[in-house]
């Protein structure tokens, strides 16, 4: 984290930052073409929400309507023909043309009479629009903002579920309940679109992923989209009908000061102008803001998962630190980002403090020098910030969009990763004969060379081991079969089409990895080990959880196959957890089953369990186990011994026996502690 | 994933399939107001250390913990004599002068009252001393306001400036006396003066009292934003366009004395040249406040969120601790993405809450000046006024709990959520293997789904509550509007009509002018309740917030830390269980009566069946658990007399569930040590076998590894993990099967190097591998939680019939099975056990 450096510029620290967010983006900063394309590719979206849109910009087209054309006049009825009691006819020109059958019904009446209409008017008014026919608090907006913090992501949950209606009453409620599905909508769109894809990339990519920064991805990331699309259309549409309609009226009203236009449409290039340089600096905090809120979410997420570990290392304190540090680097990410913010609601402050000062400066003129008078100037100076307000906030909402540009620019990165071919190529027909390699290697993209000359051939039928010592490519070899890898160099193919073609999804299909690490799911111990085969009855769920050893200690949980597993740290023991991930794959119906490491943690008697097991699954499968222990290997039809990434010696256990000085007969002495 | 499905996934407005009831919102209990309240008043610590600040002694040194006024013989014992001499001051030189009128007499009976509380102060202790405190402080706010309205001139204004500059010394600046300075326990940092008599005085000054600065600086500013308010609209309206001229005050302000009324020309208005140059000034007067404005509209908000953002740091930081302290018990219960919600989105509600009280007095404030002004009017208004507030206490008895159940249930499957994504994130592997990638994602799309449907009600019931709200004061809004419009038709005259005259204001009867300003007084007040219903919508969420982060803080952790703890012994002599019994739940005991001792320099290896508790023993160990009875001692002082971060600092765990964290291997290794050296480091990697491959990685320790590890296989994260507990330096040292992945030449190793580093250490060892159990000193062998044998090598293969020796013989039989090896006697694993 940058703090630890002695002395490092702002935009070190932010690099720094994007590096421990996410080593695969730290490219993060984008030019105004990209920030064009990103925007645009937000905007491809809107296709498929087209009815929720158009009912959105009807609504703010209506409660625009509504706002200009009805809700001004029944005041002025009340004040003069209620209060100050003038007759109704001799007024009626006043007002629009559409009012007069409304006007014509109240004229003769008494003034109380006619207020009562009015005031059954104003109420019909407020049941349906909200609003009253008085101007000081007499509108509402239905909106749900909720209290937030100071940190992105509390702001950008609330925002994406802020909805808003700028009416109240009935139509108000359903704008309102629209807007808000349509900000969900998109949000749920990208949210499942980009965890789909994290699910798809290829595992060299996973291992640079921290999960954290994907898991902050698309919960806060991707809310940007919702606050976009309210700005078009909130923002831009019901600002360019407002300006339309408040230039008409200012044209008809007082035509002859159409300075007051000029000045008032300055106020964009001018706002624009004054903030336009801000819009990078805002880009690359709301990045880095977001970064050290990645970072940060990373730090949860690892202390927590391996909350066992913390505790029993004693590191209680030191993930407190780093806890501390991450969260409090991410406040003042969020701090200088914010500072951005108010930094250009001050520029476009002053920017209207310009404008007005323009427009003072001529309009105060046109009052002393008595074309205008005092009461003119303040129905101009209505409309001036009307269309000054508006045309400003054109050149505010450009920064503000910024951020959320950003934002998206870290979906989208994420979401042009290349991942596997999981649909597309080959179909790969139920596996009839097996795998080959041919002289198929693999190079890490960071440059380090895992396999080199792999020659190997496994069919149907057999059990093939894959041993060697620690690093020698063992599981990286296994990752090959089910495509978890691609091969750099070489060839692998399955019953004689390359892997490359086939489709990841249905080569999967058929191929069942045990891992050595094993990973359970807080659900019920039944539900995990059918995992890979849903429908399983629990018969065959019994007869694999006896052969993989877990039957018996399942039975002695007081809720049996129902347990549910919880979640970080289950109350299993490493054995066990591995006994039933094991369970989960004989169960599956795979052509190819691999089993990494999966008896490490098995006594004795489990092992022998198992090895019969595997042997009897082996009639129509082809086993590949990989292992250190003897007495799991040592059955295997064949045997690969891996040192370095290179295949050293093959053949059964006999045959490398009796090789003298053999790699693998000093590994079988050493196992034996016989040295 | 079909697009165009997800994209209509959530419906068109409406509130989409039932969800899951909160069975936390259905508990019975008190939820109501006082609940509200109480919930709030739980973040008052959170928030205190940011109004009382902390002390610094000078030179700038940070004193913890006292925050008591006379504490440690700091004192304050300066103050009244200070603030006494600075009250006589005023009556001195004539700034605050006695007997001019009632005014000044009243600025001066306040000071003397204030420093006649500085002395009482002196001598009063814990409440009485509080609330003589906020006395002061308030007397000290009311006279310096009313200098400032009510009194004309600036001498005034400096001299109670001066005086309550002096009383806040109270809270801010103390001192104390050092009688001997060899008592002092850090006399060579110390500059302060020292006196002849070797005395010595040191003073410290109160700091970091952010709330307080803040809000006294948005007050002085809101304050100026009126000043330039009022100006404003006195020069356009009256001046500029009406050609009136300036009042004295403002001519002299702008300095044009000549364009007052009464100056000199005493002319009746400006004239045309007068008023083009007015305009200019009061082009650059706009220009000018918005740069004088400039530091409170950048700088204020910016500060106020550094303040609040410390605030939610310390509530994280609280949670973060909590958790770390509670055991697996509560863990294994508890998803990851629950924590991540609950720092972020439940623990930021804490931010709101001092908004939302100020908030609150100021609208119930706008509120009741409302109603009074409209009871002056007509007592009928002030009744509707007031009915609003009535309708809306109903309306909330309805909304309240309702509100309460769905933010609730928002935030719970809002975190479901998150921790779904998280785990689908983190089972990657598995989901790739076994093809489940569609039914996971569905899962997630669904809890998406779910998690949007439940902000969706929350959120529309608080749309709702607005739009109810609105139409509720609409009835007293446009019922008043009638009233008023038919008074105002007529001749009625006003209820306070003596009063209305008295004010000056000219609608002694009801015309369009007390027309207008009774209905913007009556939109206002309805405004104001409108936002108070709002706010207390909105604070039903922030508690609901904040509830589930005092939930955690709740859960007292089940291991405790002794209050007055022992310190760890240096363990020379042994480890000891003695009898312990220990279960995670009720009626699945997992140790039984097991006793052992081990002592320094031996290594002990535990064997057994999958499940028989090896883990939970030594789990015990390290206090993640206290045994149920019995109990675990070190040199004979029971474990739980320790302190649990001092124990957990002397013994080493490497797990079989090998861990790494986003970080370089180097910092991975010294996780617990930060400050090891890289010598140290270096050192740890070898005995752990670990050096060879770390020097064959790109970057070697500066390699960044992610928190899934995939650079590494596992079993170079295995032995990086024993680095890591090696690197510890601690006299225990338990390795939980870290060695299962590594093969048969580099555990043997990793267990010589070990043995040699152990010198002096309890190793404990948890493996199945055979050759390497034979190695060690003593062999435990556990099965269903009972220590059944116990012994060397040696000695457990005598036991004919043995749970050991069969244990060693099965593996023996595995591995020659089917007769392939019989005659090949090398590689078949007969360890020393074959030639007993």
């Amino acid at each position: 984290m940058a703090s630890h450096e002695p002395k490092t510029t702002l935009r070190d620290g932010e690099k720094q930052l994007d590096r421990s967010a996410s080593v695969l983006d730290v490219q993060t900063d984008i030019s105004f073409r990209e920030t064009i394309r990103v925007f645009m590719r937000i905007i491809s979206y809107f296709g498929f929400f087209k009815a929720r849109i158009v009912a959105k910009l009807a609504f703010i087209t209506l409660e625009l309507a509504f706002r200009l054309m009805i809700v001004v006049w029944p005041a002025k009825i009340v004040v003069d023909h209620v209060i100050l009691g003038q007759p109704i006819a001799e007024g009626i020109s006043g007002f629009p043309s559409y009012f007069e059958p409304f006007l014509q019904f109240l004229d003769g009446k008494s003034p109380l009479e006619i207020m009562l209409w009015i005031v059954f008017l104003g109420a019909a008014m407020v049941i349906v629009f909200g609003s009253t026919v008085s101007d000081v608090g007499g509108r509402s907006r239905a909106s749900a903002s909720m209290a937030q913090g100071h940190d992105i992501a509390t702001q950008t949950e609330n925002e994406a579920n802020r909805g808003g209606s700028q009416m109240g009453g009935i139509l108000g409620l359903i704008d309102f309940r629209i807007t808000l599905r349509l900000m969900q909508s998109l949000n749920h769109l990208l949210r499942t679109q980009l965890a789909a894809h994290v699910k798809e990339l290829p595992m060299t990519t996973l291992d640079d992923q921290r999960i954290g920064d994907s898991v902050y991805r698309v919960l806060y990331d991707t809310t940007s989209a919702s606050l976009l699309l309210e700005g078009l259309t909130l923002g831009l549409y019901s600002g360019i009908l407002g300006v339309v309609i408040s230039l008409v009226m200012m044209v008809t009203n007082y035509g002859n000061a159409p300075e007051v236009i000029v000045i008032a449409m300055l106020g964009f290039p001018v706002t624009l102008l004054l903030v336009l340089p801000l819009a990078r600096v805002a880009r690359r905090r709301s990045q880095a803001s977001r970064a050290a809120g990645s970072s940060t979410t990373s730090n949860i997420e690892e202390g927590m998962s391996n909350v066992l570990a913390v505790q029993s290392l004693g590191g209680n304190k030191r993930e407190g630190q780093r806890f501390s540090q991450a969260s409090q680097e991410s406040f003042k990410r969020f701090r200088t980002e914010s500072f951005v913010i108010l930094s250009y609601n001050q520029l476009y402050s002053l920017s209207l403090t310009l404008g007005q000062v323009v427009f003072f400066i001529v309009i105060a003129g046109r009052v002393i020098d008595g074309t205008f008078t005092a009461g003119d100037y303040f129905v101009v100076s209505y409309y001036f910030f009307q269309l000054y307000a508006t045309f400003g906030a054109w050149g505010h909402m450009y920064t503000e969009w910024q951020r959320n540009i950003a934002g998206m620019r870290r979906v989208f990165f994420l979401m042009d990763l290349q991942t596997e071919k999981t649909t597309g190529g080959v179909e790969l027909p139920r596996i009839s004969d097996g795998i080959v390699m041919d002289n198929a290697g693999l190079t890490y993209p960071d440059g380090r060379v895992a396999l080199r000359n792999i020659n190997l051939k496994a069919h149907i039928g057999e059990i093939v081991a894959f041993v060697g010592p620690t690093g020698a490519g063992k599981t990286s070899l296994a990752y090959l079969a089910p495509a978890y890898l691609q091969a750099t160099e070489g060839k692998v193919s399955i019953d004689g089409i390359d892997l490359k073609d086939v489709s990841v999804e249905a080569l999967r299909d058929q191929v069942s990895y045990v891992f050595q690490e094993t990973q359970l799911f807080s659900d019920s111990i039944l539900n995990n080990i059918r995992y890979g085969k849903t429908d399983a009855s629990m018969e065959e769920v019994e007869q694999v959880s006896r052969v993989a050893g877990a039957h018996n200690f399942i039975m002695a949980l007081p809720e049996g196959y129902a347990t549910d597993l919880g979640t970080v740290t289950s109350k299993l023991s490493v054995g066990q957890k591995q006994r039933i991930a094991i369970a989960r794959g004989l169960l599956r119906d795979a052509r190819i089953l691999i089993l990494d490491e999966p008896t490490s943690a098995l006594d004795p008697e489990t092992e022998s369990y198992l090895v019969d097991a595997l042997h009897q699954a082996a009639k129509d499968k082809l086993v590949i186990i990989i292992a250190h222990r003897l007495s799991t290997i040592a059955s295997a039809d064949r045997i690969y011994f891996l040192q370095e990434g290179e295949i050293r010696e093959q053949g059964s256990h006999e045959q490398l026996m009796a090789i003298p000085d053999g790699y693998y007969r000093d590994y079988v002495r050493l196992q034996a502690g016989t040295h | 994933m079909d697009e165009m499905k997800q994209a209509q996934a959530l419906p068109f407005f409406s509130n989409g399939e039932a969800l899951p009831k909160s069975e936390r919102a259905r508990e019975p209990g008190e939820r109501g107001f006082a609940a509200i309240i109480k919930i709030f008043a739980r973040t008052w610590p959170y928030l205190l250390p940011h109004m009382i600040g902390y002390w610094r002694e000078f030179p700038l040194r940070h004193t913890t913990g006292d925050s008591e006024t006379n504490a440690d013989g700091w004192s304050f014992r300066h103050v009244p004599p200070l603030v006494t001499v600075l009250t006589a001051i005023g009556p001195l030189t004539g700034w605050l002068p006695i007997g001019t009128d009632w005014q000044h007499d009243f600025l001066l009976a306040a000071t003397i009252l204030m420093t006649i509380l500085t002395w009482a102060l002196l001598f009063m202790r814990g409440r009485v001393y509080v609330g003589l405190s906020l006395t002061l402080a308030l007397v000290g706010t009311v006279a310096f306001l009313f200098a400032i309205f009510a009194v004309d001139g600036l001498a005034d204004n400096f001299q109670v400036g001066l005086v309550a500059v002096g009383c806040v010394c109270i809270w801010v600046l103390q001192y104390r006396i050092d009688e001997s300075p060899q008592r002092d326990e850090s006399p060579q940092l110390d500059d302060s003066p020292q006196r002849p008599d070797g005395r010595k005085l040191r003073l410290r000054v109160r700091l970091g009292s952010h709330l307080v600065y803040y809000f006294a600086l948005v007050w002085a500013a809101t304050l100026l934003t009126m000043v330039i308010a009022l100006f404003s609209v006195d020069l356009i309206s009256q001046s500029i366009l009406q050609a009136e001229p300036l009042t004295p005050f403002l001519s002299d302000f702008i300095g044009r004395p000549e364009l007052a009324a009464g100056s000199g020309t005493d002319q009746a208005s400006l004239t045309t040249e007068q008023r083009h140059s007015l305009k200019w000034i009061y082009a650059m007067f706009m220009v000018f406040s918005w740069i004088v404005l400039l530091p409170a509209t950048l700088l204020l908000p910016y500060y106020y969120i550094f303040i609040m953002q410390r605030v939610n740091q310390d509530l994280r930081m609280a949670l973060l601790q909590r958790w770390h302290r509670l055991s697996i018990r509560y863990h294994s219960d508890h998803r990851v993405g629950d924590s991540v919600y609950r720092i972020y989105q439940d623990s930021a509600q804490v931010t709101a809450v001092i908004g939302t009280i100020t908030q609150a007095a100021q609208l119930l404030n706008t509120y009741a000046i409302g109603v009074i002004f409209l009871s002056a009017l007509d007592p009928i208004l002030g009744t509707m006024a007031l009915s609003i507030v009535m309708l809306a206490i109903l309306w909330g008895h309805w909304y309240s709990p309702r509100m309460r159940e769905k933010s609730l249930v928002a935030r719970e499957m809002n975190s479901d959520f998150t921790s779904r994504v998280q785990e689908s994130f983190a089972a990657v592997r598995i989901v790739k293997a076994y093809g489940a990638g569609e039914a996971e994602q569905e899962r997630l799309a669904q809890d998406s789904v779910t998690a949007f449907n439940a902000s969706f009600r929350v959120r529309s019931l608080l749309a709702i509550v607005g739009i109810v709200t609105f139409t509720l004061s609409a009835v007293a809004l446009l019922g008043g509007q009638l009233l008023m419009a038919v008074w105002a038709s007529g001749t009625r005259e006003v209820f306070a009509a003596v009063l209305v005259g008295l004010v000056g204001l000219s609608f002694i009867k009801w015309n369009l002018a007390a027309y207008n300003w009774a209905q913007e007084q009556l939109g206002e007040s309805s405004v104001s309740i409108r936002s108070l219903v709002t706010l207390w919508a909105q604070a039903q969420d922030m508690a609901m917030g904040l509830d589930r982060v005092f939930n955690i803080l709740d859960i007292e952790p089940d291991v405790q830390n002794d209050p007055n703890p022992v310190v760890m012994p240096p363990f020379n002599r042994e480890i000891r269980f003695s009898h312990v019994d220990f279960a995670y739940e009720q009626g699945r005991p997992v140790l039984h009566d097991v006793s052992l001792a081990v002592e320094p320099g031996s290594v002990t290896a535990i064997v057994g069946p999958t499940g028989s508790g090896k883990s939970s023993l030594m789990s015990l160990l390290s206090r993640l658990f206290d045994p149920d009875s019995g109990a675990v001692s070190i040199d004979g002082v029971d474990l739980r007399r320790l302190d649990v971060d001092d124990l957990r600092q002397n013994v080493s765990v490497a797990l079989q569930e090998n861990v790494l964290f986003g970080m370089s291997v180097r910092d991975n290794i010294r996780y617990v040590v930060p400050d090891a050296s890289d010598d140290a480091v270096l050192r740890a990697a070898h005995v752990a076998c670990a050096d060879e491959y770390i020097a064959g990685l790109p970057e070697g320790l500066d390699t960044m590894l992610s928190d899934r590890g995939g650079k590494l296989s596992t079993g170079q994260r295995q032995r990086l993990s024993i680095a890591r507990a090696v690197v510890k330096d601690t006299p225990i040292l338990i390795l939980d099967e870290p060695t299962a992945a590594l093969d048969a030449f580099t555990e043997h190793q990793v267990l010589e190097r070990l043995s040699a580093w152990g010198e002096g250490r309890a190793i404990f060892l948890i493996t199945h591998r055979i050759s390497t159990i034979a190695q060690a000193d003593r062999i435990l062998y556990l099965d269903q939680g009972e220590i059944v044998e116990n012994g060397s090598h040696d000695e457990l293969m005598q036991i004919v019939g043995g749970r050991y020796r069969n244990f060693v013989e099965t593996e023996a039989r595995l591995t020659k099975r089917e007769g392939h090896d019989a005659d090949n006697p090398s590689e078949a694993p007969q360890p020393e056990g074959g030639n007993e």
